[in-house]
């Protein structure tokens, strides 16, 4: 089924919207979860709540175009609360070293942050984002937006992981410059 | 700006940009012909070789290749060299003798604190087996129940002010009531007696004491059946569970002891015991009949207790202190499963404790010992749960043999894979355990329901692209699973749906007729399937609803079965869904009737009817009358 009739069910408040969005998008959902939060059981609870939130959110979003993008948003959002959750009692952790990475991209001032938020923020990444290479951009969304370990990259891109440490290490310090440039920075 | 701002912006990378990073690669495609091909071609020679040496070249004989994913793998029987069984004569702790010893360890090491949120030892859930047992006298809870033409019904009121009370009818007028001072869980009905359960918890009306926060047991005298006289009030410190009917007892089940949050409440640890009282005056209970089951981390029991209907004594009653994650139970036993959750860097696998009608301790089986994997460990900096743990879903038992199905999840392979696992355990025999595990040819499924009968289990189970059937095969001590293959709907059991808090029952999907056959709510559900189950080997579906029910309709999961031929099945209330009872008067029934008629080609044959909502008992119903048109 195509992805503005599965959105026309939601919209028609028609529960079969569950039924075929999972069937179309479950696995790599599912997937998506897993990576994040490394259990079978939890990787499931995410991909229902995904659909949970899902059915929340439409309408009134109306994601006809880019449904994958909005349920693999939402899947990354519950599986990270998921994993913040069990680092905060792991003190440290998936999240916290991920972050600790793109540390390196941002200045350490503070004094923007009251004024941007997370949307321009994203946009600009975005901006970033599409004027590099598109492996070197795909890695990096790799890492950092679908969770995927670094072995992981290296595999998918028939690499070896220096390469992919190299490549996302470059392009961390590409994307503080940009930033640098955009503003974010003092 | 930090890095936690950064990585959470990235929330709102464009859609475009996320899809295009989730394609394969342009190297994979490239690669894949390029293994592919050179596949093909060994393909082409090995073909080639076969040819030329039939009788066996070089190689020897060639055996088809196993896939990776083997559609069976038995476990047989255990003889790990753990110990996955201890017999009903073992202690069920090691570590404690008695509670004091328990609560005056937790109290040092379990408390809220507020570096620690989230994620602590969930609440248990809880698994009524309807219909687990050959005990026809055997009854779960009812919102209606009606006794010598007298109709008692549990009208609920605004939830927010805890209106409610039983209406007693009679010719389907209100002629009476019985005022409730708490939320009415179930309505029972024996031997002339009404029993309502009722969870009565701190409210501003009720005082803050604790003995207000607990599950309070009535019964009422029915010699006059318009004129309920309350005979005997019993009260159970905890909140209510679950409660069945069964031989002229009733059972119940109260929890107790952690906060909602998961942590134990340890203000003060003394309420934290078991407590019951008949008519006001306490029931002591002793030490004797206090268990503790392993090393809890948590102060949470469970507090079981047995009350006679004739002559409302108390002839068994147990408390169980333990990481109970799930209650399971029957009509003469209960099973409680522990398992500590994975906090603070540490997980500890599944143990199934189990207890007879005499609430006697009956043996448990050590899921971990089971599959020889380790009780307990440490997970690794990445990790939510164990690498490998085994998920029970169900238990039940039959002739004193315990059975357990559930899923077993290995996190270690790829992105997580599972099997079906069915184990057989019988405390007296001389193997204790036998064990089944397959892998199904789904990839990926749940386990949504399991229907125990006689000698198998039916397990539903959910897929990517709907359900499946898949059995466990139960002779004696022995287990064997067959996955059906069969495709259908996906219908998720529900152990209990609440509606504000007032439990509305439990949501299965088969209705079983009896000689093999079963109706099955398809998803939605707006129709039922008919299929003949008397095979496990050969499962059929004869028939597949399509439209049966009007339009726009929907099937509720309240049903009646009439016959071994007939089935009611209430309707949503259209005006109404979304709440339960809404204003209207009348309700409609969907009946279901199998048929011989092989003209119209439908083997299922429905009409629907309209009886009135409140003051009547879906027992009394004339579903065969003709309708109105």
């Amino acid at each position: 089924m195509e992805d503005e009739q599965i959105v026309e069910l939601y919209l028609n408040r028609d529960e079969s919207a569950v039924h075929h969005t999972a069937e179309k998008y479950g696995r790599r959902l599912y997937t998506l979860a897993f990576g994040v939060v490394q259990d079978a059981q939890t990787a499931e609870e995410c991909e229902n709540d995904t659909y949970l939130e899902a059915w929340r959110s439409i309408p009134p979003h109306e994601p006809r175009r880019y449904l994958y993008a909005f349920l693999a948003r939402i899947a990354r959002h519950v599986a990270l609360n998921r994993c913040r959750e069990r680092d905060a009692l792991k003190r440290g952790g998936f999240v916290g070293e991920l972050t600790a990475e793109l540390d390196q991209c941002v200045p350490v001032s503070d004094d923007l942050e009251g004024h941007l938020d997370a949307m321009a923020l994203g946009e600009a990444v975005s901006r970033f984002l599409r004027s590099i290479d598109r492996t070197k951009r795909d890695m990096f969304l790799r890492r950092y937006w679908y969770l995927d370990s670094v072995s992981a990259i290296a595999q998918r891109f028939g690499c070896s992981e220096g390469k992919v440490k190299t490549t996302l290490f470059r392009v961390r310090g590409k994307l503080r410059e940009y930033l640098k440039q955009e503003g974010y920075t003092v | 700006m930090n890095g936690t701002k950064l990585f959470d912006s990235l929330e709102y990378i464009s859609p475009d940009l996320i899809e295009a990073a989730d394609e394969p690669p342009k190297w994979q495609r490239v690669m894949w012909l390029k293994w592919g091909g050179l596949a093909a071609c060994l393909c082409v020679i090995t073909a080639a070789i076969a040819l030329w040496a039939p009788q066996g070249g070089p190689g020897g004989p060639v055996f088809p290749v196993c896939p990776s994913a083997s559609p069976s793998v038995s476990d047989g029987p255990v003889e790990s060299g753990a110990h996955p069984v201890d017999r009903p004569q073992e202690p069920t702790s090691d570590t404690y003798s008695s509670l004091e010893e328990l609560l005056g360890y937790l109290r040092f090491h379990d408390a809220h604190s507020s570096d620690q949120k989230g994620g602590a030892a969930s609440q248990p859930k809880l698994t009524g087996k309807e219909g687990a047992g050959t005990d026809s006298a055997w009854q779960t809870g009812r919102d209606v129940v009606s006794y010598e033409g007298t109709v008692y019904q549990i009208v609920k009121g605004d939830p927010l002010y805890n209106e409610e009370y039983v209406a007693i009818f009679h010719d389907g007028a209100e002629i009476g009531r019985v005022e409730l001072a708490t939320p009415a869980e179930a309505l029972y009905l024996t031997d002339g007696k009404l029993i309502v359960v009722g969870r009565r918890q701190n409210s501003m009306e009720l005082g803050p004491e604790p003995e207000d926060y607990g599950t309070a047991v009535t019964i009422y005298d029915l010699s006059d059946p318009h004129r309920p006289a309350q005979t005997d009030v019993f009260h159970q410190r905890g909140a209510w569970a679950a409660c069945w009917v069964s031989g002229g007892r009733l059972w119940l089940i109260t929890l107790d002891g952690v906060c909602a949050c998961g942590y134990s409440r340890l203000a003060d640890l003394d309420d934290y015991k078991p407590k019951l009282t008949h008519n006001g005056e306490d029931i002591h209970w002793p030490d004797e009949d206090i268990r503790i089951l392993g090393e809890p981390t948590r102060v949470k029991y469970a507090a079981v207790s047995c009350i006679d209907l004739e002559d409302s004594a108390v002839p068994h009653k147990l408390a169980c202190y333990g990481d109970i994650s799930d209650v399971q139970f029957g009509p003469d036993w209960f099973a409680l499963v522990t398992q500590s959750a994975a906090e603070g860097g540490r997980y500890s696998l599944q143990k199934v404790y189990t207890f007879d009608g005499g609430m006697s301790f009956t043996g448990k089986c050590d899921m971990a010992g089971i599959f020889g994997l380790a009780g307990s460990g440490k997970l690794g900096r990445n990790e939510a749960a164990a690498p490998e743990y085994p998920d029970v879903k169900a238990v039940a038992r039959a002739d004193g043999i315990w059975r357990i199905v559930g899923e077993y999840v290995r996190n270690s392979e790829g992105n997580g894979s599972k099997e079906l696992f069915a184990v057989a355990y019988d405390p007296d025999g001389p193997r204790p355990i036998t064990v089944e595990r397959i892998r199904l040819s789904a990839e990926r499924f749940d386990v949504d329901d399991v229907l125990w009968e006689e000698d198998r289990a039916i397990i539903s189970i959910g897929t990517d692209h709907g359900g499946t059937l898949a059995f466990a095969e139960f002779r004696g001590a022995e287990t064997a699973l067959v996955d059906s293959g069969l495709t259908c709907d996906r219908v998720q059991g529900v152990d209990s749906i609440y509606w504000y808090g007032i439990p509305l029952g439990q949501l299965r999907p088969f209705i079983p007729l009896g000689n093999g056959l079963y109706l099955r709510y398809n998803g939605i559900p707006d129709g039922l399937d008919l299929y003949d189950l008397s095979d496990s080997a050969d499962p059929k579906c004869l028939y597949k609803s399509t439209g049966d029910i009007p339009e726009g309709a929907r099937l509720d999961f309240a049903s009646w079965v009439i016959n071994e031929r007939t089935v009611a099945v209430k309707f949503i209330p259209e005006k109404s869904e979304g709440s339960y009872y809404g204003p209207e008067e009348i309700c409609t029934w969907a009946v279901f009737t199998i048929t011989s008629d092989t003209d119209t080609g439908s083997p299922v044959r429905m009409w629907d009817k309209q009886f009135p909502l409140v003051g009547v008992d879906p027992a009394s119903f004339d579903f065969f009358e003709p309708s109105d048109d």
